[in-house]
């Protein structure tokens, strides 16, 4: 679906961003249930979905809108929805079934406050949530977005991840992104030689089944461990394959840097700006962002940090992604892990700096060993 | 996924013998051979279909599978004197009279309901508690040729899944839905259900069911058709009385073809095991306790017609609130008083 006549500068909301970038990706159905800040992506993509006879339903819940998603994918349609914080919660278990039986499927999340209702506004706090949640190893792949342009590029390339590797797909936004007006190049995909899926149908496919091919016989459910055992031994090695193809990370200064400012999302944006402004006072600060949150740049950020004395990780969370920093690190390289931790407000380039250097004007603060575990 | 492992609770008992049915069922033909042994051409397992010439004999031709079974993943693995098989039998037999196999998509629950994943020929999903009508919602709306059935039990329609029936209702989605009440969750031990008899006793009422603290059963048919009653096709049947069921399940997939609206089909049946009831109590059971409760026969259009005051809104014919000349957001009735 060409979504401009020709590749154009816009100014526009996150949210309306994220809907004309799944009908550029080729999405043709979308399942959802109101919750804010994401409210604006259904509104777009409802009269989009009029403009060009595509699918939308508004469902009467986010369980109703996750199933009915994998329903619309196994029937051949490139299928999303969106959602946010109590949103996401309900929203696991039919994204844990994608998990289970390898569903391509893309969600959009742009995070609120919580725990609970919280706010509608802003926050990192569903990083663990939509990396790990469900009752299984977490088998997603999430892609945490820091600008307009970004999301309108990463959610197109969730469509091709999610249908090329069938592991469910997160595009991780936040309510300031989703609300917020800012400029992008709005493209074709076609025209910069972007790859697009082609969906293929699960179920209803040619012929009668039984006679002229075998039924499509699709479960979550296994009798027996080892059946278990088997199925997951088989969407591990999937996932670990696919990994390496689809990790990716930015980063800046961080080869002399004495400090490594690690951030994700939005907050990454303040981080690189805080690296620069370091620099000019005379600070040796890199930055490091990673991309995919799942599966974790952890190689690169190892890489990263080796002649780093430490990293302060910076994150509107308390400890989501220093946690994933931490897991990461562990065993990989000898360097002190610090925290801006902020859980549920916005943060400043101002602020990290203030941050970096009281920490580095603080003796007692650097004595300590050298771990990852710090 | 289309290999044809069996889901077989009863792991212990020999696979190649038949099992011993309910004594309202006929028992089944013996598997042709032991299983990994039918994996040549589908069509040398399949049962002649024996044209239905005597509509006076009930159709349950002992030995004669439905043409859209799968003779591979049988027996069913259903215990003995469960009513699953019947009604997935009735629901076998009008797919193949409506000749609709090679367009169905068929999903089952979590429950009992489960283990008929691999019952069929027909291209099949599995899903969630309670979540099996979203899934067939999705594939409805996305495939609109397709004829969507959602098969669960009465927990999964009734409890969890209840907003999902509801809303199915108030939208007229246009899928068949089919519910098995047993009056308890069955696979997970006996408990509660929300179409527990009064007084019924389950592993979570041991004393029996309290009106007062748990309420009285639901009526599935009756709470569709109170939501909504054009186009929508609602019945009840039972396993005790076959021919009714199939022609009720019948009907309902001819509803949904015509796309005319919701189509619902609660089945009433039995569970030996957790009842703790042999045949003869378990036949008692639902024919007379069940029955007194729940009745039998279709409930749609004609009842419920011109019943309903203010049909017209309850259409939803007028098409949104400013077209109305009513403000947006507001109500109509209480901008009027005001």
């Amino acid at each position: 679906m060409r979504v401009v006549e020709r590749e154009q500068r816009r100014f526009m909301t996150g949210n309306e961003v994220v809907a004309r970038a799944a009908l550029a990706a080729g999405a043709d159905m979308m399942c959802g249930y109101p919750i804010t800040p994401q409210n604006e992506i259904m509104h777009t993509w409802a009269v989009l979905a009029r403009e060009h006879g595509l699918g939308f339903l508004q469902t009467e819940d986010e369980l109703s809108a996750g199933f009915a998603t994998i329903g619309a994918v196994m029937a051949g349609r490139k299928a999303f929805s969106a959602t946010a914080g109590p949103g996401n919660v309900l929203m696991q278990e039919p994204i844990s079934m994608a998990e289970m039986m390898r569903i391509p499927a893309v969600w959009i999340i742009q995070q609120r406050g919580g725990p609970s209702t919280a706010t509608v506004i802003y926050s990192q706090q569903e990083v663990r949530l939509t990396c790990l949640g469900g009752n299984g190893e977490g088998h997603r792949i999430v892609y945490s977005t820091s600008s307009h342009q970004d999301l309108f590029d990463y959610t197109i390339k969730a469509f091709s991840t999610a249908w090329r590797t069938r592991f469910p797909t997160f595009v991780l936004g936040d309510g300031y992104q989703g609300k917020m007006l800012e400029a992008l190049t709005l493209y074709n995909p076609e025209d910069r030689g972007v790859p697009l899926a082609t969906p293929e149908p699960f179920v209803g496919k040619p012929g009668t089944p039984g006679l002229d091919r075998p039924p499509a016989h699709f479960r979550n459910t296994f009798s027996i461990e080892d059946e278990l055992y088997e199925a997951l031994t088989r969407n591990i090695r999937d996932y670990e394959e696919m990994a390496p193809s689809v990790v990716e990370f930015e980063k800046d200064g961080c080869e002399d840097a004495e400090v490594v400012l690690v951030a994700h999302g939005i907050v990454a944006r303040a981080a690189r700006e805080a690296a620069e402004v370091l620099r000019a006072r005379g600070i040796r600060a890199g930055y490091f962002r990673p991309i995919t949150l799942r599966p974790f740049p952890a190689a690169a950020l190892a890489d990263a940090v080796r002649r780093a004395d430490r990293l302060l990780v910076v994150e509107s969370a308390h400890g989501q992604l220093a946690g994933l920093v931490r897991e990461a690190l562990y065993g990989r390289a000898a360097v002190n892990v610090r925290t801006y931790l902020r859980p549920g407000v916005g943060i400043t380039a101002e602020e990290i700096v203030d941050a970096v250097e009281r920490e580095a004007s603080s003796g007692e603060e650097r004595h300590g060993s050298k771990t990852a575990t710090g | 996924m289309s290999d044809p492992v069996r889901t077989n609770r009863h792991e212990g008992a020999p696979k190649t013998a038949p099992r011993s049915a309910a004594p309202e069922e006929p028992p089944e033909e013996p598997p042709p051979k032991a299983s990994g042994e039918t994996q040549g051409k589908v069509s040398e397992c399949l049962p002649e279909h024996a044209p239905d010439t005597a509509p006076e004999v009930v159709q349950m031709r002992p030995g004669r599978m439905p043409r859209s079974w799968r003779t591979e993943t049988k027996p069913h693995p259903f215990c003995p004197g469960c009513g699953h098989g019947i009604i997935l039998r009735a629901l076998g037999e009008a797919i193949d009279d409506l000749g609709i196999a090679a367009r169905t998509v068929y999903g089952c629950d979590i429950g009992c309901s489960l283990l008929s994943w691999n019952l069929f020929n027909l291209d099949t999903v599995q899903t969630h508690h309670g979540r099996t009508i979203p899934v067939i919602v999705g594939i409805k709306r996305a495939r609109p040729d397709l004829v969507g059935i959602a098969y669960m039990g009465d927990g999964g329609a009734y409890a969890i899944g209840a907003q999902h029936l509801v809303s199915a209702a108030i939208r007229n989605e246009k899928i068949t839905v089919i519910v098995c009440n047993n009056t308890v969750y069955a696979m997970t031990g006996g408990q509660l259900a929300p179409t527990t008899l009064s007084g019924q006793k389950t592993t979570t009422t041991p004393y029996g069911r309290d009106p007062l603290e748990t309420g009285l059963p639901v009526s599935g048919p009756e709470l569709v058709t109170c939501i909504r009653t054009e186009g929508v096709y609602a019945a009840r049947g039972t396993v005790a009385n076959f021919r009714q069921l199939k022609l009720f399940i019948k009907r309902a997939l001819e509803n949904q073809m015509a796309g005319r609206g919701l189509s619902f089909v609660e089945a009433l049946s039995t569970c030996p095991t957790n009842w703790r009831t042999g045949p003869k109590e378990t036949w008692r059971f639902l024919e007379h306790e069940m029955g007194k409760v729940f009745r039998i026969g279709e409930f749609s259009r004609d009842e419920a017609e011109g019943k309903a005051e203010g049909q017209e809104r309850r259409e939803g014919r007028l098409s949104s609130p400013a077209e109305a000349g009513i403000p947006r957001g507001g109500n109509e009735g209480a901008r009027a008083n005001h």
